[in-house]
C-alpha cells in the first residue's frame, strides 16, 4: 500500500519535523529533512504493508537525513538555536527547559529519547530503526535519562532503566 | 504528569511551517522529460472549458518551477499523487513526442499538458490533453498551469479513460459512467449530478483513441 504525500505530510509533517529538530537542532534543517524525506517517499516505489509501517520507514529516513545534516561540512547562515527557542510558544515554561536539556545531550542519547518518548516506540523498534542492539538503545537511553534527571533534578522523575 | 507526557508537552511546541516545506515537495527540479513514450492507444485527450468547471479541492500544489508541478488529484475517487507537466511551443502547443504502434518515434502530439502518476498496481500511467479558456468576448486561449492544475485538482475533475478492451468511461467525483455505447455521430451528451451541482458533458471522438471532454453547469458545450 502507499499513502498520497499530502496525506503523509498532513499526518506526519510536524511528527516528522520534530524528530528532524531533536537531531539536528536547526529549524531549517529539519525543514529540509521533511522535505527531503517526502520527496524520498514520492520517489521510492516501495510498497507498505501498513501505515505503520510507513510511518516507521519515514522516521528512520529523517532522523538519517537529519544525522547527515549535522555533519554536513555546508551550513547555510541561521538563526541561533537561542533565538528559536525563544520564539517558540510553550504551555509551560519547564517545558522549555526539558526541551532544552534534551537538545544539549549528545545525539546519540537525544534520538533514542525521542523515539521513546515522543513517538512511543518500545527499545526493541527503535533498535530496528536505528539499526542497532536492544543493549546499545537501553544503554543510550538510561545514560539520557540520568543526564535529564540531573539537569531538571525534580521536574524529571527518576525511572528503572 | 509522568516524563512521557511532559516530553510530549515540550516538543509540541515545534510546528513544521507546512507552506515553506511543502512548496519545496518537487520531483527531480534538474531532470529533464522533453521526450515522452506514449502508446497512441493510451493516450486520452481532455478539453477543459475553464469557465464552466465547478467546485475545487484545497489540495496542495508544490510548484516545481516553471512548467512542471506536483499535485494531488483524483483518480477514480482516490486522492493519487501526480506530476502535471505543460509544454507550449511557438503555436502555444506542444512537443511532446510519443512512440508509435511500431515503437518508433513518432511526430509531435497536439497537447498541452502531460499528467503522470503511479496506478494502484505501481504501474506508471499518463494522460495528455489540451485546455482553453473562453474569455468573456468569447474568445479561446491556452490554459495556464495555474489553471490547468485548479481544473484537474478538483475532486470533480473530469476524465476520460479507455481500457484495453476499447471501453471508454468517464469518471467524476466518484462516479464512472461507461459511455461505449452512448456516441452519436461520434459526440456523447449525458448529464451527471453531484450533490446540488449538475454538470453537462459533451465527449467528442476524436479518433485514435482520443477524446474531448467539455463540461458545462449550463447545458451542453458544441
Amino acid at each position: 500500500m502507499r499513502r498520497p504525500v499530502s496525506v503523509l505530510a498532513e499526518r506526519w509533517g510536524d511528527s516528522l519535523y520534530r524528530a528532524a529538530f531533536a537531531v539536528c537542532r536547526n529549524p531549517q534543517d529539519a525543514e529540509d529533512v521533511v522535505q527531503d524525506t517526502l520527496l524520498a517517499y514520492f520517489r521510492s516505489d516501495k510498497q507498505f504493508e501498513s501505515d505503520e509501517h510507513i510511518r516507521a520507514w519515514l522516521i528512520r529516513v529523517a532522523v538519517n537525513k537529519a544525522k547527515n545534516a549535522t555533519v554536513c561540512f555546508w551550513r547555510r547562515n541561521r538563526r541561533s538555536l537561542e533565538d528559536y527557542m525563544d520564539a517558540l510558544t510553550f504551555e509551560d515554561e519547564g517545558d522549555r527547559d526539558l526541551m532544552d536539556a534534551v537538545l544539549r545531550l549528545p545525539e546519540r542519547y537525544r534520538i533514542v529519547l525521542h523515539l521513546f518518548y515522543y513517538e512511543d516506540y518500545s527499545i526493541r523498534e527503535i533498535a530496528a530503526l536505528l539499526n542497532l542492539g536492544e543493549g546499545a538503545v537501553k544503554s543510550r537511553l538510561s545514560r539520557g535519562r540520568q543526564q535529564l534527571r540531573k539537569t531538571l533534578t525534580e521536574e524529571w522523575d527518576d525511572e528503572q532503566s | 504528569m509522568n516524563n512521557r507526557e511532559r516530553y510530549k508537552r515540550a516538543f509540541q511546541a515545534l510546528h513544521a511551517p507546512n507552506n515553506e516545506w511543502l512548496e519545496a515537495v518537487n520531483m527531480d527540479r534538474n531532470s529533464q522529460h522533453t521526450r515522452f513514450s506514449l502508446s497512441r492507444r493510451a493516450a486520452v485527450a481532455v478539453m477543459i472549458a475553464v469557465l464552466l468547471v465547478g467546485s475545487l479541492s484545497a489540495a496542495y500544489a508544490a510548484d516545481l518551477g516553471g512548467f512542471r508541478r506536483m499535485v494531488t488529484l483524483w483518480f477514480h475517487g482516490q486522492a493519487t499523487d501526480a506530476r502535471v507537466e505543460v509544454y507550449t511551443g511557438e503555436d502555444g502547443g506542444v512537443d511532446v513526442e510519443y512512440a508509435s504502434e511500431g515503437d518508433e518515434e513518432g511526430s509531435p502530439a497536439p497537447a498541452s499538458y502531460v499528467v503522470t502518476w503511479k496506478d494502484e498496481n505501481g504501474e506508471e500511467r499518463q494522460m495528455m490533453g489540451g485546455g482553453v479558456a473562453m474569455e468573456a468576448d468569447g474568445t479561446e486561449r491556452p490554459l495556464t498551469m495555474d489553471e490547468y492544475v485548479e481544473e484537474l485538482m478538483g475532486a470533480g475533475a473530469e476524465l476520460v479513460e479507455v481500457n484495453d478492451e476499447g471501453r471508454v468511461t468517464l469518471y467524476w467525483y466518484d462516479q464512472a459512467v461507461d459511455i461505449t455505447d452512448r456516441f452519436e455521430d461520434g459526440a456523447c451528451r449525458l448529464t451527471l449530478t453531484h450533490g446540488d451541482e449538475t454538470m453537462y458533458f459533451t465527449v467528442i471522438d476524436a479518433g485514435d483513441g482520443a477524446y474531448n471532454v467539455s463540461a458545462s453547469e449550463d447545458g451542453y458545450v458544441d
